[in-house]
């Protein structure tokens, strides 16, 4: 495999919690949820844009806690009302053996029953996939205060709605996750670089190819993921076909353009 | 499949339409820049022309001796040649005539061969043409046209000389030049209208070719007083003297040359003629 095809593989979109950046910005949020996690709370929202972190955040999260708490992640939202309640079951109960007529009512019952006892962490992500009966019931559980749930959902003016109609009343903490700085946007694609022992690709990003890349993906790290996969794409069919044109010491803005037009960042 | 290619033809599309309003403003920039230039440079020689037309009348004067037997009425006075230090026409060419000191008349003067006239020794105007014609016969056809000119030159003076006898009172005298058709001629036109000393050098390179030394010497004298620092005008000069067989005096002005300004051509062509002496 070539060296761009490896780097490419860098910048695939994926939720890997050993790639997970410690960027500023994203050590703030983390430290954040982590200590709203153990606050009494009943719902924490944590809210953004698509690819501003959320999901990537939600995963380390789960990873660093549940050694030490009982903290659970459903990653894909579960869209059948009884599996989902099984679920939680599984979740409150793991040891117990899953009753055959679990319904949405017998298990409020038994959340009832063990109120002061028992407290966990659900962490939903994707919760905007959730419809909106699932999300009434999701609130009622969390009125039983043994299932603490972190839902993160996309900030859409509907699911502002949502999370006013839905949550208002329970919602203690909310975090809002927004889209990267210059700063973040270097940082970013320099750390997952370094992480993977590229310090020679890392070096050959300059100032003005961070500033090109943040203004091409407004510092969305998805988007930030999606360029610099397209830009390796580039780096390696030159690297086959044309090796002089990219025999530079440095990134060139020319390419990094390339990509944004291949995306449909920009059009000629 | 990445087709690069298309990539590449859609990024100079975006770099150009990108870039566009900035080359639009810079080549209007440019061309408001250039239009400006242009005027001032039209502007500039409209100034310019004003005094060369005044030093054309002053030095011309001065050159004028044609007309000074004709022009009775018309009194002159010597005037000192106002050339640069390092003129050649002050040590080297009694260049400098009396000049008409033009009282209460408006002379205007269109003079491309007024120095011409100062060529001959003595005499009257019409010997002095005639010898010139004389002398001029001896080279190629194209001094024989200049001799045409000169002659035409010479009767409209005569009719122009008669006219401003009758116009005794005003004193006002006209001098034109008729049209001409050889370069030559046409060049010492050009160079009465521009008085440019490339135009008088070249005039003098062009007649040491043509082997006329004495009409060169006059042109690099000429050539030098507008422009004294251009080496070619002396080296005219010196090489023309040399063939008129008064090589100490070229020898001098190249000398005077080298003191004031370096030239490895009139290094090496004052060691040549030093060598030879």
């Amino acid at each position: 495999m070539s060296k761009y095809r490896k780097l490419q593989s860098i910048f695939i979109d994926r939720i890997e919690v050993n790639q997970y950046i410690g960027l500023d910005t994203s050590i703030l949020f983390y430290n954040k949820l982590r200590e709203s996690i153990k606050k009494p709370l009943k719902m924490i929202l944590l809210y953004g844009k698509p690819g501003t972190g959320k999901s990537v955040l939600i995963n380390k999260i789960y990873h660093d806690t549940k050694e030490k708490k009982e903290v659970f992640l459903i990653s894909a939202p579960i869209q059948n009302e009884e599996e989902f309640i099984k679920k939680l079951y599984t979740f409150v109960l793991p040891k117990s053996t899953l009753p055959e007529d679990l319904t949405y009512n017998r298990f409020i019952d038994i959340c009832n029953t063990l109120k002061d006892k028992k407290h966990i962490t659900v962490l939903l992500d994707e919760a905007q996939l959730y419809p909106p009966s699932m999300m009434e019931k999701i609130r009622l559980i969390s009125d039983t205060r043994v299932i603490k749930f972190v839902v993160s959902l996309h900030k859409t003016e509907k699911e502002d709605v949502i999370a006013k109609e839905h949550f208002q009343s329970r919602i203690w903490e909310t975090i809002e996750l927004k889209n990267g700085t210059v700063h973040d946007t270097q940082m970013y694609i320099q750390k997952k670089l370094i992480q993977q022992n590229y310090f020679e690709v890392s070096n050959m990003f300059r100032k003005s190819n961070f500033r090109l890349i943040h203004k091409l993906t407004k510092g969305n790290y998805r988007e930030i993921n999606k360029l610099i996969f397209t830009l390796f794409e580039i780096y390696d069919h030159y690297e086959t076909s044309k090796p002089s044109k990219i025999a530079h010491l440095h990134i060139k803005n020319r390419f990094i353009e390339m990509s944004a037009l291949k995306l449909g960042y920009i059009h000629a | 499949m990445l087709e690069i290619e298309k990539l590449e033809r859609e990024w100079r599309r975006y770099k150009l339409k990108r870039l566009s309003p900035w080359i639009l403003s810079v080549s209007t920039l440019l061309l408001v820049s250039i239009a400006y230039l242009l005027w001032l440079d039209t502007d500039k020689p409209l100034i310019a022309d004003k005094n060369i037309q005044t030093t054309e009348k002053k030095e011309f004067s001065g050159y004028d001796t044609i007309e000074k037997p004709v022009t009775k009425n018309v009194s002159r006075t010597p005037v000192s040649n106002s050339s640069p230090s390092t003129n050649l026409s002050e040590p080297l060419e009694k260049v400098s005539q009396p000049s008409t000191q033009k009282k209460d008349s408006a002379v205007i003067l269109n003079p491309d061969t007024e120095f011409l006239n100062s060529f001959s020794d003595s005499g009257s105007p019409k010997n002095r043409s005639t010898s010139y014609l004389r002398k001029m016969k001896e080279h190629n056809s194209e001094t024989s046209s200049y001799k045409n000119r000169q002659t035409v030159k010479a009767k409209k003076e005569k009719v122009l000389t008669d006219s401003s006898k009758k116009e005794n009172g005003s004193g006002t005298l006209i001098i034109q030049s008729s049209k001409t058709n050889n370069t030559l001629a046409y060049l010492i036109k050009r160079f009465n209208e521009k008085r440019d000393p490339k135009l008088a050098s070249y005039i003098a390179q062009s007649l040491y070719k043509k082997a006329n030394y004495k009409e060169a010497v006059k042109w690099s004298v000429m050539a030098n007083s507008l422009d004294p620092s251009s080496e070619d005008t002396w080296l005219v000069f010196a090489r023309s003297k040399v063939k008129l067989g008064q090589k100490e005096e070229a020898i001098r002005a190249l000398r005077t040359y080298l003191n004031q300004y370096t030239s490895k051509n009139v290094k090496s062509f004052l060691r040549s003629l030093e060598q030879d002496r």
